[in-house]
């Protein structure tokens, strides 16, 4: 009985303790399912975090991608607007290029114009017998003429069948997927750029078809700019071997002209003495005859002598302007530059034209608003001037009118003007008015006397002296002739 | 002349063109001097062999040692897409080069290659400070390739560097030795003199998600996590299929999401693997050895942690130079550092200088996984090691 109480008492307690432990491990296996499916939920919120941690590190890395390209384009377009040769625009799409800007295999080809055919310009990531074959079989195919009708950057990849089984292109250029896209110059296709990537490298998607775009636009461009200026250069080297050609034709004329001058120059002073010899006896023998010491002179003779006399002194007038003006031409005669008073010149001149202001009723004015009264100058050449352009002043001016001489200091020069209320020149004949033997075409000038050489010398003495001589007219109101002489 | 260091950077748009210029502007900042070694870092984007003879073009006959990466750094700063020429001349420091080739065949072996040739070459008497090595990212096992160089040098000495890396990250990267441009190798150079050295090295990528077990692995493959093909792992946190990740490439998800291997010091630090490839079976290749029955977990980071992780590394290499003066600073960050901060890469070496000293030259470049000394306070305390993920930065002090 004792055994068995004990007995019972033991299996009691054993029982006891079998409960206690299956009661431990149910909780214990349900705490740790509930550790596991805690551990679970972690690791899918892992999963969760992984992902998004994915996606934005490849957001990020399509950025990066994309800046860095269009990084590497912005390097590029600054170096091809430094370059006008075609050669160092191909040379700068060099592997360096290719490599950062993202592809690692890239082909630019252009169509040859004499020929017609696809020629190989640039390459990275190509062997020389690779880009051999390519550019044969690219011929072959006339893969150009397809592409050269679309307008957009091309991609191509092992799921576009269709272009990929018409060519085979992707396993021709060795790669998984490129992009490709015409290069337009003026409008006109004239190559393609192939841009891709191997297995190795990122896959080329739709992002990158705005780099191939900058990129076939920069060379297009370059190509152009190139083209355009090699045109330029070409013509302006042409205009350039023109022009020195004229000028060169131009300075043989101009050395003829200067000799034709010359001998002209030589003719008229050879003539001129020629002529003032035999003139200087006919103006003696006539002096001789008016006398009478040769026998009595009628009226009417003395008349005839008169005249003869008369004539002969503007003919000596005449020949020795024209002596005068090929002296100058030529240099023969020496302007004597000595200090001269400007208000005796004036009053000198003014002296021999007051009969004949005179005599026609002219107002003649004297308007002389300088500080400086000496200038240097030939006395005599100077008062030719004045004498010259008042008694062309006074010869055309009507009765009653006007004539005023204004002298005043303009910068470094003395500036003369002669001004009439006289009858003026004709529009046409401006142009014409320092011409030798020129007179205007109107009939009061063809009444009033004269050679056409005055004024013509009045302008070689003026040039001689360095000064510079204008006028301005109006027909029928007047003229105003200004000339201008160095202060010093 | 003490020590003196040259830095060049060039973006010129042209291979031979940025190799000249960067050569020029830090042969200048040498102020002539004879230079000792040349250390160059060259963006795949420029043809490898143009750029060195851009750089042979004004300095002829010193060594070099160099590698290709996306990006370099520098006291200017963080340049992505650039030649950078850093020149050291010096009458206290002295510099023995040395290659491994076929690290693919035998990672370890080429390692192991590269340390003989350089030790091989070394002056007696000359104490010997420290190997800065620079190994194909895209091919062997890195760490197989530290074991190899161990080997000649013992575990303790530091070994600084990392691994070379190409913009299109899985293509093949480069090493440079002398005129040489070699793939598939490993180049490095024994640094001796008498100096003193500070590393600091510091990752910051953090395990997300619940822990997974490698129940099956071997070597620097994982063939099973959870009893199950290592892949699942990635197909079921993105979401990818198996040809997804196949075509698009494991590696490109793997440099911002590695794996974390194990906790190894008090700081949170991980040592991380990068999966290079993925094999039909569902295998990940890793670009380092890793064990089975280890605790793993997908990583994750962000810009803050990234920033606070340089300066950890900074203060760390700091500890070790007392009352000395630093005179030049290396520093190499990984590339996933670079494409998470993107354009505030800049920030990153700011932080360094302002830790460290804002005169003081910093040369180094973006890695493949970094050598260096990443556990200080753990069990393994003073063993160099190799990891991916962080930025190890090694002062030179006088």
């Amino acid at each position: 009985m004792y055994y068995m109480v004990v007995f019972a008492s033991v299996a009691g307690v054993l029982f006891m303790l079998y409960h206690l432990e299956l009661t431990r491990r149910i909780k214990s296996e349900r705490s740790n399912k509930k550790l596991q499916d805690i551990v679970d939920q972690l690791d899918d919120q892992a999963k969760i975090i992984i992902k998004t941690d994915l996606a934005l590190n490849k957001v990020q890395e399509d950025l990066d991608r994309k800046i860095a390209g269009l990084c590497t384009l912005h390097e590029l377009s600054r170096k091809l607007s430094s370059t006008f040769n075609i050669e160092n625009i191909f040379g700068m799409i060099n592997q360096p290029f290719v490599l950062k800007l993202g592809f690692s295999k890239l082909l630019i080809t252009l169509k040859d114009d004499s020929t017609g055919l696809m020629a190989i310009k640039s390459s990275a990531g190509y062997s020389d017998a690779e880009i051999k074959t390519i550019e044969a079989e690219f011929n072959k195919i006339n893969f150009a003429s397809f592409l050269f009708k679309k307008e957009k950057p091309m991609l191509v990849n092992r799921l576009m069948e269709s272009i990929d089984r018409r060519w085979n292109l992707l396993d021709l250029l060795k790669i998984e997927s490129f992009l490709t896209a015409p290069i337009v110059a003026r409008e006109e296709p004239i190559g393609l750029i192939i841009a891709g990537n191997t297995s190795m490298y990122g896959k080329i998607g739709e992002n990158d078809t705005e780099l191939i775009s900058i990129l076939t636009g920069l060379i297009g461009t370059a190509i152009e700019s190139a083209k355009l200026y090699t045109e330029l250069f070409g013509s302006h080297r042409e205009l350039e071997r023109r022009v020195a050609e004229r000028t060169k034709e131009l300075e043989k004329l101009n050395e003829e002209l200067k000799n034709m001058n010359k001998m002209k120059s030589d003719f008229i002073s050879s003539v001129s003495h020629e002529l003032r010899t035999p003139l200087t006896s006919i103006k003696g023998y006539a002096s001789i005859l008016m006398t009478g010491k040769l026998g009595d002179v009628l009226p009417a003779q003395k008349e005839r002598l008169e005249k003869i006399d008369k004539h002969s002194n503007s003919l000596v007038h005449l020949i020795n302007n024209l002596l005068d003006i090929a002296r100058i031409e030529s240099g023969k005669i020496q302007m004597e530059m000595k200090d001269v008073s400007i208000k005796e010149m004036i009053d000198s001149t003014v002296d021999i034209i007051t009969p004949q202001v005179k005599e026609k009723n002219i107002s003649l004015k004297i308007n002389s608003k300088t500080k400086f009264d000496k200038i240097k100058a030939d006395h005599g050449q100077i008062e030719r001037i004045l004498l010259n352009l008042l008694s062309n002043a006074v010869k055309f001016t009507p009765e009653k009118g006007t004539v005023s001489v204004d002298v005043e200091e303009k910068d470094d020069v003395i500036q003369f003007s002669i001004e009439d209320t006289g009858i003026g020149i004709p529009p046409q004949d401006i142009p014409k008015v320092f011409q030798e033997f020129f007179r205007a075409d109107n009939a009061l000038d063809q009444k009033i006397k004269g050679s056409g050489l005055g004024l013509s010398l009045v302008k070689k003495i003026v040039e001689a002296h360095k000064g510079k001589i204008w006028f301005n007219s109006e027909l029928g109101k007047g003229s105003r002739f200004t000339f201008t002489l160095p202060k010093y | 002349m003490a020590t003196l260091i040259g830095t060049g950077i060039s973006t010129k748009l042209d291979s031979f063109a940025a190799g000249k210029e960067a050569a020029l502007s830090a042969y200048y900042q040498i102020e002539k001097n004879y230079p000792d070694i040349l250390i160059i870092f060259i963006s795949t984007i420029y043809n490898q062999h143009e750029a060195i003879k851009g750089v042979r073009s004004i300095i002829r006959d010193t060594p070099i040692i160099g590698c290709s990466s996306i990006g370099s750094i520098s006291s200017y700063g963080s340049h992505q897409d650039s030649v950078a020429v850093f020149i050291i001349s010096s009458d206290s420091i002295s510099f023995f080069c040395g290659i491994g080739d076929k690290i693919s065949a035998n990672s370890r072996l080429a390692g192991s290659k590269a340390a003989i040739k350089a030790f091989g070459s070394i002056k007696k008497n000359i104490p010997k400070q420290a190997y800065m090595m620079f190994s194909d990212s895209a091919s062997g096992n890195s760490a197989d390739i530290l074991r190899g160089a161990q080997e000649i040098l013992g575990t303790c000495f530091p070994i600084i560097g990392g691994g070379a890396s190409n913009k299109s990250y899985s293509a093949k990267t480069y090493q440079y030795a002398d005129n040489e441009v070699y793939t598939d190798s490993v180049t490095g150079a024994i640094i001796s003199g008498t100096m003193v050295l500070g590393v600091g090295q510091s990752s910051s990528w953090q395990p997300i998600g619940k822990p997974h077990k490698i129940t099956k692995a071997k070597f620097n493959v994982i063939k099973e996590i959870d009893k199950r093909p290592a892949v699942k792992m990635y197909e079921e946190y993105f979401e990818r299929s198996f040809e997804e990740l196949k075509n698009d490439g494991i590696f490109k998800l793997g440099i911002n999401y590695p794996l974390g291997v194990r906790q190894i010091d008090k700081n949170r630090e991980y040592l991380t693997r990068v999966p290079l490839t993925l094999e039909y079976n569902g295998s990940l290749v890793l670009n380092a050895d890793i064990r089975e029955e280890e605790d793993i977990s997908l990583m994750i980071s962000d810009k803050e942690l990234i920033l606070e992780s340089a300066k950890n590394a900074a203060e760390k290499a700091l500890k070790y130079i007392k009352n000395t003066k630093i005179k030049f600073a290396t520093m190499f960050s990984d590339i996933s550092r670079l494409l998470l901060l993107r354009n505030d890469a800049y920030k990153e070496v700011d932080i360094v200088k302002e830790t460290i000293g804002r005169e003081i030259p910093i040369l180094g470049c973006y890695t493949l996984g970094e050598y260096g000394l990443l556990n200080a306070a753990a069990e393994s305390a003073g063993q160099y090691c190799f990891n991916n993920h962080s930025v190890s930065i090694t002062l030179f002090s006088e």
